[in-house]
């Protein structure tokens, strides 16, 4: 019997095991709802103990086989010049402000000290701390996909406007972003984390149409899970919004596994991308609103449409039912 | 050479082809041709965003190029707005506009605002994570007659509601039409609410707040 490490790792290798594995990694896709966070005061996005108890806590009451950090998608860009409002437990961290207003001054940002600056050590640490009790356990580390952490240093209608007149700039800052990410990302996997998941909520078929995301978005990504995957962690993408547009450029990105929203079917994902681990997608919606009869049946069609992982579509509510994820949970485990 | 009959097809162009520069210096020729500024406006620049909205509804353009697009109608309305007679320059339809409060998630919202230009009204943008008092206190203050409620959230949704409350308590309910729009939004959610209608995209939106002003 695969133990929760094992059997997600092997499933990242591409390997076939007993059944799916049922996570939700953290950072924009965190389980950290306002029942558990309530319980840790106010410091659990800045404290490394807390935030990796609440980690814990996380796993503990709803099931899922991870444990993941950190709980927002706002640690980069805020050792990147933006101000972020903490928030609290009822309401997730906010980019309030941007830190830069033009290309120059993105690159001109200094290199942020993942030592001193910010939250970069509160997570590494946390990490850290999660390594020491986890046996059997994955730790999930998260970072902000390039193209959220830019348009979360700089405002996005007109970082999305500069993608049209000077793409060559463009070019060069996301550069520079990923730099760091991928400095991030070994720092995590340094400090314990057997898996790196990003998400760049800002970088959709939507949004962007199939040949900026082409041109701005793939060879990104692919360097980033290249990094991951060179660093001796497994890697997990996720993406958000209808991606019909864009799903065939799935197959020039290697060696992750694919997290899309519930509005995607993942049978035509599979059909069209047929590589790479599927991960998904309950509907988030559903996972706050509904029941957890009707959250037991529809993971099971889940798990029909030939998922790898369960996990949730999106970000959850923060006021989404414990019975309801554990609902989820259970029924992938056949409890 | 520039002819009356071309100028204008060369205008919608500028701005399907999102060229800044020219969309301003064919607004320019248009006048010195005689066109007049109205014309010019609705049959040259505003008939070049229609196009670029079939286009961003077929997929085949995306928010930067809409961006871009807007940006180049707006260069060339700048140049052609001094000169529309005064009759012309009448009193716009307000819509007052915001990403409700807890989300600051403003792509969607930003679509919407410029597909609501497009059609005429003066969009009041009261930008991202907005407490529903304000919604109340604006529309009241600048007169506007239309409220728009955005948010990507799940978590926000609750707030939606607040808004049509606030003016349900402050006994001015019927003196507004309120829609919502934003991932999470559904038609049902829209009428368990009590708002007037919901659209699902921008070009949704215009055509939406177009039909509640003939509710009026």
């Amino acid at each position: 019997m695969l133990n929760e490490k094992e059997r997600l790792l092997a499933i990242l290798q591409g390997e076939d095991v007993d059944r799916p594995a049922v996570i939700c990694p953290g950072g924009m896709m965190s389980a950290a709802t306002t029942k558990v966070l309530e319980k840790f005061g106010d410091r659990f996005h800045s404290d490394p103990g807390l935030m990796a108890e609440a980690a814990l806590a996380i796993r503990q009451t709803t099931g899922f086989e991870n444990l993941g950090v950190p709980f927002c998608l706002t640690v980069e860009a805020e050792v990147l010049g933006s101000r972020v409002d903490p928030g609290d437990a009822s309401v997730e961290p906010l980019v309030t402000e941007y830190g830069a207003a033009t290309l120059d001054e993105m690159l001109n940002l200094p290199a942020p000290s993942f030592q001193r600056d910010g939250r970069l050590s509160i997570v590494t640490d946390a990490i850290g701390l999660l390594a020491e009790k986890s046996e059997g356990t994955p730790i999930i580390g998260n970072i902000t996909g390039p193209i959220s952490l830019a348009t979360s240093i700089m405002d996005p209608m007109i970082f999305f406007r500069l993608m049209g007149k000077e793409k060559q700039g463009v070019h060069r800052v996301l550069d520079r972003l990923i730099d760091f990410l991928v400095l991030f990302a070994r720092e995590q996997i340094r400090a314990g984390a057997h898996v790196i998941s990003i998400a760049d909520p800002s970088a959709t078929g939507d949004i962007l149409g199939p040949a900026n995301f082409r041109a701005f978005v793939v060879p990104g990504l692919n360097r980033l899970a290249a990094e991951i995957r060179r660093a001796g962690a497994g890697c997990i993408i996720h993406v958000c919004g209808r991606a019909g547009t864009i799903v065939d450029e799935f197959n020039d990105i290697g060696s992750a596994a694919l997290s899309f929203d519930s509005v995607v079917s993942m049978k035509k994902v599979r059909d069209r991308v047929p590589g790479p681990p599927l991960m998904g997608n309950l509907s988030t919606h559903m996972l706050h609103t509904n029941t957890p009869e009707k959250i037991n049946r529809a993971t099971r069609r889940n798990m029909e449409s030939g998922v790898e992982i369960v996990s949730p579509a999106c970000g959850i509510s923060l006021s989404t039912p414990h019975e309801n994820l554990r609902a989820m949970t259970d029924t992938v485990k056949g409890l | 050479m520039h002819k009356k009959e071309t100028v204008l097809a060369d205008m919608a162009r500028a701005v399907v082809d999102m060229d800044e520069t020219a969309a301003a210096k064919l607004a320019e020729t248009s006048i010195e041709l005689g066109v007049d500024a109205y014309t010019g406006i609705n049959d040259g620049l505003v008939k070049g965003m229609n196009i670029v909205g079939e286009k961003y509804d077929n997929e085949e353009y995306f928010i930067p190029e809409l961006l871009l697009c807007s940006d180049a109608m707006t260069a060339g309305i700048d140049v052609l707005r001094p000169h529309l007679p005064v009759k012309e320059q009448k009193v716009k339809e307000k819509i007052v506009i915001g990403v409700i409060q807890g989300d600051t998630h403003d792509i969607g919202k930003n679509l919407v605002k410029i597909m609501l230009e497009t059609s005429g009204f003066e969009v009041v943008d009261l930008g991202r994570d907005v407490a529903p008092q304000k919604f109340v206190d604006t529309a009241v203050e600048v007169n506007a007659r239309l409220i728009g409620l955005s948010t990507l959230m799940t978590t926000t949704m609750g707030k939606m509601e607040e808004v049509i409350r606030l003016l349900e308590d402050q006994g001015i309910r019927d003196r507004f039409r309120v829609m919502v729009g934003g991932e999470p939004v559904s038609k049902g959610f829209a009428d368990r609410i009590g708002a007037d209608a919901y659209a699902l995209n921008g070009t949704e939106a215009a055509k939406t707040a177009l039909e509640l002003v003939a509710t009026f």
